[in-house]
């Protein structure tokens, strides 16, 4: 994992395998989105213009996440090592994209699974992910009196966004 | 020799009896189907819906916008179709909805569905739908903006092969222990609202054996969906379709799943198999076949099909076969011998309730997130306690005004000596003026020495 630590690889292609993994991982439900505008005769469409907006919409949307999340928490784990976990992060991110979308194909011979799929597939797979891109910055990041603080920044920062999207889908999504 | 022939008889043996099996299979399901099924031709189809949509003594039909007079002029031809067929209960039902205009205010909106029934009065019931509205004249006051599609594919060829088996019905009179019910929807364009409030109208959908929907019959290929696992009816209809010239079969796995409308909201999802009249039994556990055509294999996804009589019939491929074959195939699979007792078996099926459902997947994932918190804190505190956080002070400046005696030298301040000179710790008092004129002789002397020295080495 030293390539991680030394940044061997280009900033600038991590982000963009990144956000063709996200892509991945959301295309199902941009294509179910864009398919019904179609069937409304709103907008036509088809997979690969699906594929493109979701790698866009789903990267634009994770970078800016994480910038704002690590910009918040820099005064307390330090500018430069915030920068570092930063890149770090996308190399926790990809697997998860692309396991998840590999996991969605399941829809296609189980289309019941779609409202499951969307909600717990990637999210089980980041809380995994997580857990381990917290344990690689504490290793390679921190000192071990840092690790309480560390894990404390970084796990509350992904169990509030998530606990917040939670919140707002079940209200907008089942009571509203 | 004898082995040989042993062998060889054996072998017939095995190859005969698997072949007789095989066409017994093969017998079997043709026998299961009614030997004379052609009911309905191409021909019947297309003069059933030139009729309807070209007109007769009640005016055309292009128009059939939904919650206009021109709807109710529609439903009204289909009831006196379907009474000169034989159909004495044959009959209009309105149906009301409210609905919010664009200015914010309540109106009430009418829409028909015509009801007709072959062999009324059994207890158990097979549904045949199919919509005949369209939305060519549009809707201002709900927004809904004109189309100018007379919906000829969408859905003039779906009613035209319902007429035309309802007649068939009637014609052949073929003996059901149970009753046929023909319902032309309103308002499908709308929500299915014609469907939804007919499928509200049932007390109890449980003797329902099926429910079977018409939609856009045309084209080369037509496309079967019950349900999203297998069934007993879809088998049934797959098995009977292979005798036909336009190809049935069921949709490609491949077709994107589609957000749920408001009939399968309950579900969590759809797609184009569950769009359509049947829905509304769909979502009751009713079971459900949707015979429906479309292009859903292109590169594109599915868009609807906007077109005008002459614009359907300029197609080569709109010949009115498909229409046709979709309702001789229901015909032959109703009027089987059998159908009724393999019927009771078309809810034997997988369940997959426990997927559907919006509320427990977020209340789920908040419990997940929740002990998730719980897990992280227990983390936290173990790692405290295992690797304890040294706090750290910024070291202070200090100043020791009497000297570092009196300090305490074991922390990390840092110290300023300013201990003072003490100006009586000489024992010689000395004369300040004193040293100064013995330091300027001395530097005199100094100076001399160097001159001389300097004179000597020349």
């Amino acid at each position: 994992m030293n390539f991680i630590k030394e940044k061997k690889i280009h900033k600038a292609i991590v982000i963009v395998i990144t956000f063709l993994a996200l892509g991945y991982s959301s295309f199902y439900s941009v294509r179910s989105m864009f398919a019904a505008y179609a069937a409304e005769g709103v907008f036509n469409s088809n997979d690969v213009v699906s594929f493109l907006l979701s790698a866009i919409s789903a990267g634009a949307i994770y970078e800016l996440i994480t910038m704002l999340l690590f910009k918040a928490n820099a005064r307390k784990i330090g500018q430069l090592r915030a920068r570092d976990m930063q890149y770090a992060l996308r190399f926790f991110v990809i697997p998860v994209g692309i396991l998840s979308g590999a996991l969605k194909t399941l829809y296609f011979f189980f289309p019941y699974l779609f409202n499951y799929g969307e909600v717990f597939i990637e999210f089980l797979l980041l809380f995994i992910s997580f857990g381990f891109y917290i344990a690689f910055c504490c290793k390679n990041y921190c000192v071990k009196e840092e690790y309480a603080t560390i894990a404390t920044v970084l796990g509350s920062a992904v169990l509030l966004l998530y606990g917040v999207l939670a919140v707002l889908s079940l209200l907008s999504g089942v009571l509203l | 020799m004898k082995r040989f022939l042993v062998f060889f008889t054996c072998l017939l043996f095995v190859v005969l009896t698997t072949g007789c099996n095989k066409s017994a299979d093969t017998a079997k399901k043709e026998a299961f189907f009614a030997a004379d099924n052609e009911v309905i031709t191409a021909e019947n189809v297309n003069t059933e819906l030139d009729t309807f949509v070209l007109g007769d003594t009640t005016g055309e039909h292009r128009d059939r916008t939904s919650f206009t007079v021109a709807e109710h002029s529609s439903a009204k031809y289909i009831e006196e179709r379907l009474k000169s067929f034989g159909y004495e209960n044959a009959a209009i039902q309105s149906v009301e909805e409210e609905a919010i205009s664009v200015n914010g205010t309540a109106i009430i909106y009418t829409t028909y569905n015509v009801v007709a029934r072959y062999n009324e009065g059994k207890e158990r019931e097979v549904l045949i739908g199919a919509s005949y509205d369209n939305m060519f004249s549009g809707l201002t006051e709900l927004g809904v903006p004109a189309t100018k599609s007379e919906g000829i594919a969408d859905n003039a060829t779906g009613a035209s092969a319902l007429l035309c088996l309802a007649k068939a019905f009637c014609d052949e009179n073929p003996t059901l222990d149970y009753t046929v019910t023909f319902v032309f929807y309103g308002a499908s364009k709308i929500d299915n609202i014609g469907s939804r409030k007919f499928a509200d109208s049932y007390a109890s959908v449980k003797n329902i054996l099926l429910c079977v929907n018409f939609s856009v019959l045309t084209g080369e290929k037509l496309y079967i969906f019950a349900d999203d696992v297998k069934t007993n009816h879809e088998k049934l209809f797959l098995a009977n379709a292979n005798r036909f010239a336009t190809k049935f079969s069921t949709l490609p796995a491949t077709t994107p799943v589609l957000p749920p409308t408001s009939v399968t909201v309950d579900l969590g999802y759809s797609h184009y198999g569950l769009v359509g009249d049947h829905a509304a039994f769909f979502v009751k556990d009713v079971p459900c076949i949707n015979i429906f055509g479309g292009d859903y294999e292109s590169f594109n996804y599915y868009t609807p099909i906007y077109d005008t009589y002459e614009s359907y019939r300029s197609e080569s491929s709109n010949n009115g076969t498909a229409a046709a074959d979709a309702a001789n195939l229901l015909y032959s699979t109703l009027t089987a011998t059998d159908f009724s007792a393999v019927a009771t078996t078309f809810t034997n099926k997988k369940s997959y309730s426990f997927f559907t459902g919006d509320a427990v997947i977020y209340i789920v994932q908040i419990g997940i997130i929740i002990l998730s918190a719980i897990a992280l804190i227990i983390v936290v505190k173990r790692l405290e306690k295992k690797y304890p956080r040294v706090p750290r002070r910024m070291p202070k400046v200090k100043i020791a005004v009497f000297g570092m005696d009196y300090e305490n030298k074991g922390d990390s301040d840092i110290y300023v000596d300013l201990k003072p000179v003490d100006p009586f710790e000489n024992d010689e008092a000395t004369d300040p003026f004193e040293n100064s004129s013995q330091t300027d002789s001395n530097n005199e002397e100094s100076k001399r020495d160097d001159v001389d020295n300097n004179s000597k080495n020349q």
